[in-house]
């Protein structure tokens, strides 16, 4: 039973931890926050299996967590309200054109980090070429370029 | 359907289907065995487990004798209340006790084997309680 407890304990956990702190945006990832991550997982990884180091206790413990992921999954997919809770939802940044500096400075993105997405994903070199720039739940900034204005257009002349 | 296979799993381990859990204690033996065993049905290998004894009759001092059958599987990692002698016989460990106001006595083991370890508890004047676990790796 008590590996079962942990497990969720400490799903729980991170689900708490990692929705309060926000999204970490995938394109400022530094190396500080990659040890972070060890650390973290280094130390959760004790909590979970505190004294016993049996093959049993690894194996609940991983079928526990994997199960709980999946109702997680199940309930976000059933019921949109939840899916905002347990998951978080997308945030426009830029929309038809139009910055919202608040919600970059609240997500703690730049411009550079928007430009540089839309440089590789969408071939655009300004910030007019750009109509939408979305955060998205996983932490990664999805351009939508202006109708014309991605790199297989040409505008390499601006 | 795997996912409710998957789901099965913890069900279980909360059962106590792979060790500690709501069903998985088990007590064996009675008054004229001179007291009770209490421990788990399944056990992990290198994970804690119990084995409770209460004395039936608690006199001044007790002998609890445990078959080397079952203890060479464990290592024992403490015994409570400390026992003021330990004899070990050739088929057998005997602990003896003051006696404790509870008339109580726990042995806190880690099985160093897997599979089914089995052998028998006897308290001074008493006759031998059974005792079984299954060890999982």
């Amino acid at each position: 039973m008590e590996p079962v407890l942990r497990a969720i304990g400490c799903y729980l956990l991170l689900l708490f931890v990692i929705r309060l702190s926000g999204k970490l945006g995938l394109a400022h990832v530094t190396i500080f926050d990659l040890v972070l991550l060890l650390l973290i997982s280094q130390t959760v990884g004790q909590a979970l299996i505190g004294n016993d180091s049996s093959l049993t206790t690894a194996a609940i413990i991983t079928i526990t967590l994997i199960v709980i992921n999946r109702a997680n999954d199940t309930v976000a997919h059933r019921w949109a309200d939840m899916s905002h809770v347990l998951e978080d939802a997308p945030l426009v940044l830029i929309e038809n054109g139009v910055v919202h500096e608040d919600r970059m400075a609240r997500m703690k993105v730049r411009l550079d980090d928007i430009l540089e997405n839309g440089r590789l994903d969408e071939g655009v070199e300004r910030l007019d070429q750009i109509k939408h720039a979305i955060l998205e739940r996983s932490g990664a900034i999805s351009i939508i370029a202006k109708d014309g204005e991605d790199g297989g257009e040409g505008s390499a002349g601006g | 359907m795997a996912w409710w296979l998957l789901a099965l799993i913890p069900v279980a381990a909360i059962a106590g289907l792979f060790g500690d859990g709501l069903f998985s204690e088990v007590t064996a033996g009675s008054e004229r065995a001179g007291g009770t065993v209490t421990y788990e049905r399944f056990g992990r290998l290198t994970a804690d487990t119990k084995l409770e004894l209460e004395f039936a009759r608690p006199s001044r001092t007790t002998d609890v004798a445990i078959s080397r059958a079952f203890l060479d599987r464990y290592d024992t990692s403490e015994v409570r209340p400390e026992p003021v002698r330990v004899r070990t016989l050739s088929d057998a460990v005997v602990f003896t006790f003051a006696a404790a106001p509870a008339g109580r006595a726990t042995f806190f083991l880690q099985p160093d084997a897997v599979g089914s370890s089995g052998g028998t508890v006897t308290v001074t004047g008493g006759t031998p309680v059974r005792v079984k676990q299954l060890v999982y790796p």
